[in-house]
């Protein structure tokens, strides 16, 4: 029976192209502009995309996202220090500046400032130069994607960051924000000269736990101190990400988008599905002359729509998935992440959506008289 | 064949789909440190931020007035006892003051001298010669009275005569008198007043270059007690401000003992005592474990300064000095290549203390 319906379904070449491509399609345009969505939420996370050493990240406890933060006092750093179980804790310095450009131009700059001694936060890889040149006077590392943004500027080369010096001394591979601003690493100092600051200067404070079994206590030790609050990575991310969804049209937009891919598949797959039926109906009808059950036709059907659902979902994953690769390998300013998550959940929407366009067809199916073999399609 | 086709392609687009979520998870390499952080070594501790600095603090000595220096005699690094000059202000400017009080003084003691020089002794002979004068007349005058006495007993002269020429007697006596008066005023010389006068004015003067002496030394900066020279900012010809300057032209200090003063929050503060145990540890390529002993605990909170050399100096929550000797050394941090004005990450031992976590609830 099994044979019958899936030859009935590559029997009709028009018919069964239409009914992939249009779920390929809902699949793709669902994963791809989920992945899309992910990526920028995950480009919102900033500095949390590159710093790989610290396990807590101390920020006031109405931080929202991760681009408004508070400023903490250096004092604040001495006090999660001394909190029992802290490995190390160390100032982290983000911040924006105007930095003016050899051509006269200007260009807003993110400025990212290291503790001057450990270089906690640090880039996470070199392109070019050494990290330890950090170290030497108005010294600065640039992103490497920066580099252009800030006028082709080379090793050796002198920028004007709010009027003050400062000498490019490498290049490093980093995440980009949202803005895709140009990005600089300098010390902690150093930044703070970049930039006017207030009376406190400490962006975030940078925590490794001594004992990561304990990291949950460390956490809650911190948190007592008032004043502040300790957040994972993840959970800092996943703060981030929930802000930029409510707070800012991106999620709304992208929900519309995905909601579309999902409404498109739908009606696409299910009003070809039904008329692939209908023109099928006079074979239903044979096979129920033949003896078969409205319901061993119904599971038929059901079949049909998975084998097509599936393999549609596999030409669509794999579009989207090139997309994300592609967009991942050229480094460009989009920014996509496709997560196992979102393919099963793409998955079962495109099982919901064929099982959907399939029901309409089923009820002709199982009512089908065995007379209709005889006659015109009614 | 199409069914085919589509079932490949599918099957190599979930292999794709399954690449990019690979691809796409990327967890960050755990980048070591450049340098060790400063880990704190007890099961509770308290952090704080310490500088190292002379036992009895570096003195940041101040220029009396703003002016240009035009000596510097010492140089960094010099052992210097207390009264030793550091450096030379210019003193032109009191210099000129003291040459006119001199040459005012040098008046003075004209006037004073020609007091005592008085009588002028060209003065004199006029004078005795006026009372020889004086003197003759006198013996002319009595000669005639005679005379006339004699000549109005022969009947020869006038009783008138006689008393014309005893009124000639009389005046030559009064000038006599008057000859010999003025003699002897001249001879006298100056009058104790004026003198007197002339005196005073004259030790005012020399009182007042006495004071522009003490403050031209003055300007003469020394050392306010032994030390060690630790930072020159002033060279010959520069102009130093007052004692409101932001640097101080120089920076002593007793080298002999190293102490390092900790800044403790003093939500903190609860948490450590003065037996608590201390460890510092330097910043840098080579960072130095120093054992740290505490020799006092300053009784008197007060606003942050904050040391980690931001663009100004802000003032935050209030702190509490510890102060604590280095362990281990001769006290001069020798050996450990420490330097005053050199910050030190400081913990406390607090695990004898119980308190909640951070202790901030129990203040």
């Amino acid at each position: 029976m099994f044979r019958i319906a899936l030859r009935m379904l590559f029997g009709d070449r028009t018919k069964y192209i239409t009914l992939v491509m249009s779920l390929a399609f809902a699949t793709m345009l669902m994963n791809q502009q989920g992945a899309i969505f992910l990526g920028l939420l995950t480009q919102a996370t900033g500095p949390l995309q590159n710093v790989g050493q610290a396990d807590l990240w101390v920020v006031d406890p109405g931080t929202d996202w991760v681009a408004e933060y508070r400023p903490l006092s250096d004092q604040k750093v001495g006090r999660v220090r001394s909190v029992a179980g802290v490995a190390w804790a160390e100032p982290f310095f983000s911040n924006y500046a105007i930095t003016e450009l050899k051509n006269g131009n200007f260009k807003r700059v993110q400025i990212l400032g290291l503790s001057r001694t450990t270089l906690a936060g640090r880039p996470p890889e070199m392109v070019e130069g050494r990290l330890e040149d950090l170290w030497t006077p108005d010294a600065i590392i640039v992103e490497i994607k920066s580099k252009d943004k800030l006028g082709g500027v080379n090793i050796g080369d002198t920028l004007k960051i709010n009027d003050k010096r400062a000498v490019v001394v490498g290049f490093c591979k980093a995440r980009q924000g949202f803005e895709s601003n140009a990005i600089i690493y300098t010390t902690f100092d150093n930044a703070t000269r970049f930039t006017p600051v207030g009376r406190k200067a400490i962006s975030y404070i940078l925590v490794k736990v001594k004992n990561p079994a304990e990291l949950r206590d460390v956490q809650k030790r911190i948190d007592a101190l008032g004043d502040v609050i300790a957040l994972t990575t993840d959970e800092f991310r996943t703060r981030t990400m929930n802000y930029i969804t409510v707070a800012t049209g991106i999620g709304f937009n992208f929900g519309i988008t995905i909601a579309l891919g999902f409404v498109v598949g739908l009606l696409l797959s299910a009003s070809v599905f039904y008329q692939f039926t209908m023109e099928n109906l006079r074979q239903f009808a044979t096979l129920k002359a033949l003896g078969a059950s409205g319901w061993v036709l119904a599971g038929m059907v059901m079949a049909q729509a998975l084998v097509v659902g599936i393999i549609g979902y596999g030409i669509g994953v794999g579009l989207a998935g090139a997309f994300t690769i592609f967009t991942v390998q050229s480094e460009s300013e989009l920014s996509a992440k496709l997560p196992w998550e979102l393919l099963v959940i793409s998955l079962v929407a495109m099982l919901l959506t064929v099982a959907l366009g399939s029901v309409l067809s089923l009820r002709r199916v199982i009512g089908v008289s065995p007379g209709a073999v005889f006659g015109s399609v009614t | 064949m199409v069914r085919w086709a589509t079932i490949v392609l599918s099957i190599i687009g979930v292999i794709i789909a399954v690449l990019a979520v690979t691809t796409g998870k990327r967890t960050l390499p755990d980048a070591p440190l450049a340098r060790p952080a400063s880990v704190n070594p007890f099961g509770r501790g308290v952090a704080a931020l310490g500088i190292v600095e002379p036992a009895g603090r570096a003195i940041e000595v101040a220029a009396p007035d703003p002016g240009l220096v035009t000596e510097v005699f010492v140089n960094v690094g010099d052992v210097v006892t207390k009264g030793q000059p550091l450096m030379q202000l210019d003193t032109r400017g009191i210099d000129s003051q003291i040459i006119r009080a001199e040459g005012e003084m040098k008046a003075r003691e004209a006037e004073v001298q020609r007091w005592h020089a008085i009588p002028r002794a060209e003065d004199i002979p006029p004078l005795e010669a006026a009372v020889q004068r004086a003197k003759a007349s006198l013996t002319d005058a009595q000669d005639k009275l005679n005379r006339s006495t004699d000549a109005v007993k022969s009947g020869a002269m006038s009783a008138r005569d006689v008393a014309s020429a005893q009124a000639s007697v009389d005046i030559a006596h009064a000038e006599l008198a008057s000859a010999t008066a003025a003699l002897d005023k001249l001879k006298a010389g100056g009058w104790k007043a004026d003198l007197d006068v002339a005196q005073a004015n004259l030790d005012s003067t020399k009182a007042q270059i006495a004071a522009l002496q003490v403050l031209k030394d003055r300007l003469t900066v020394r050392a306010p007690r032994d030390g060690t020279v630790l930072r020159r900012e002033v060279e010959p010809g520069e102009y130093v401000q007052g004692p409101s300057m932001a640097n101080a032209p120089l920076v002593l200090g007793n080298l002999t003992k190293l102490h390092v003063r900790a800044q403790v929050d003093e939500e903190d503060f609860a948490l450590i005592g003065s037996d608590s145990k201390a460890v510092g540890r330097t910043r840098g390529a080579s960072p130095q474990e120093l054992q740290l002993s505490i020799v006092r605990i300053e009784p008197f909170a007060r606003p942050k300064l904050n040391l980690s050399g931001a663009n100004s100096e802000r003032t935050d929550t209030r702190i509490i000095d510890v102060i604590m000797s280095i362990d281990g050394t001769d006290g001069t941090g020798g050996g450990f290549g420490i330097v005053p004005g050199q910050a030190v990450d400081v913990f406390f031992d607090a695990t004898s203390k119980q308190s909640s976590p951070g202790g901030s609830k129990k203040r």
